[in-house]
């Protein structure tokens, strides 16, 4: 006997896992990878000091004015407020897997699954995004200050290649640490006062692959500081954009017998520790730039960093089937002794 | 008379001053050739790139 249907066939059963976005976690705020200075609302200050003394000849006699200087630089920084926030309409989830866990009764339209499952990725994702935009991204303005500036080859001057990545960054509500290197208005600075960082660049760079990386990092390293590698309380530290892990371990896995060595990796795991030559590389979300610095050099000023985990929800008002979310945070970037950072891509 | 050669490296040259000091119709590659190391022309030579497409 035939069957016969009609009506609309559909599927009856689901995937019981919802599946997930990955929600990148680089360590930045997690591990504390640079200075995350606490405790600002809307602006402060950074003072950095400088003193040069000079040998003179001895003398018995009373001491005179002499000609070393003791230099204090104080800045002002502005905190920008941002927040992460959205209204939720449970309706949408009728007539979906999320209808199931909704409390009987036509008002309630919560869905704990949907708030297990899916809602409770707010936080991550946040922090995900305020990885991304520390490490890469500017603000319209920023980013017209960047373009401004004189381009030219020697140092002192930014690269026309710099401008080009700076352009090309996402246009944010705040600045990313590779911005404000570029341009800031430090009172610190050689020149104080807005206008480029006094970072130093790499010469000659070329495009990095797992056959070039080697020769890349070599000519970074170079340009490090002598005094800082020395300086066993202030090591510095590369961080360099995440693919360089992976072109890293293709270039010490090159097939032939040419291969070296010369990234040391403290394990076989994908999350090992990485250095080359002494100094711990740190993968970070850094489109086209690297940079070479001691860490605290590196700032993120915040109110609180635990700021990024904090989201407040609530209904909405006057009998809307809606509830409001919101994440703020106060946010800005800052770079200190500038003359010994390294912008690779600067 | 010969323009003089100015070198892109000297700190204070600008990439507009390098530019004017190269005579009509030569290339940079060509211009610098003889005068820097191959690897410095080759990485001034993707700035000048980057600094006419800005």
């Amino acid at each position: 006997m035939a069957i016969v249907f009609s009506g609309t066939k559909l599927p009856q059963s689901e995937i019981a896992e919802i599946q997930k976005e990955i929600y990148a976690d680089w360590g930045t705020f997690r591990d504390s990878d640079i200075g995350i200075e606490e405790g600002h609302k809307s602006g402060t200050e950074v003072y950095e000091s400088k003193v040069a003394v000079n040998m003179a000849a001895y003398s018995s006699g009373a001491i005179s004015a002499g000609s070393d200087t003791l230099t204090v630089g104080r800045t002002p920084v502005t905190l920008t407020k941002v927040q992460f926030a959205d209204v939720v309409d449970n309706n949408v989830l009728l007539d979906t897997r999320f209808e199931r866990s909704m409390t009987a009764g036509a008002f309630n339209i919560v869905s704990t699954e949907f708030d297990n499952a899916v809602l409770q990725d707010i936080t991550p994702a946040i922090g995900a995004t305020m990885e991304s935009v520390t490490w890469n991204g500017a603000t319209t303005a920023q980013k017209a200050l960047i373009a401004g500036l004189t381009p030219g080859a020697a140092q002192g001057s930014i690269s026309a290649g710099a401008q080009t990545l700076a352009a090309a960054m996402p246009t944010n509500l705040v600045n990313s640490i590779p911005a404000t290197i570029l341009h800031n208005a430090s009172q610190s600075k050689g020149t104080p006062g807005a206008g480029l960082g006094d970072y130093k660049k790499v010469l000659t760079i070329a495009t990095i692959t797992s056959a070039t990386i080697a020769a890349e990092y070599a000519k970074l390293y170079a340009v490090i500081d002598p005094k800082l590698i020395a300086d066993q309380q202030n090591q510095p530290v590369i961080f360099a954009p995440l693919a360089h892990r992976q072109l890293m371990r293709i270039a010490n896995n090159s097939v032939g017998a040419a291969s070296n060595q010369n990234f040391l990796f403290a394990s076989e795991a994908n999350d090992a520790k990485c250095f080359y030559n002494g100094i711990e590389v740190k993968f970070k979300p850094l489109v086209g730039f690297m940079i070479a610095s001691p860490p605290k050099y590196l700032k993120v000023l915040m109110d609180l960093a635990s700021d990024m985990s904090v989201l407040e929800t609530g209904p909405m008002p006057a009998g809307a089937e809606q509830m409001w979310y919101k994440n703020v945070q106060a946010y800005a970037t800052w770079v200190t002794n500038q003359r010994y950072i390294v912008l690779y891509g600067g | 008379m010969a323009n003089k050669f100015i070198n892109p490296l000297t700190p204070g040259v600008t990439y507009k001053e390098f530019l004017e000091s190269i005579p009509k119709g030569k290339s940079v590659k060509v211009h610098l050739k003889g005068k820097l190391k191959p690897e410095i022309i080759d990485w001034i030579a993707e700035e000048i790139k980057n600094y006419k497409n800005k």
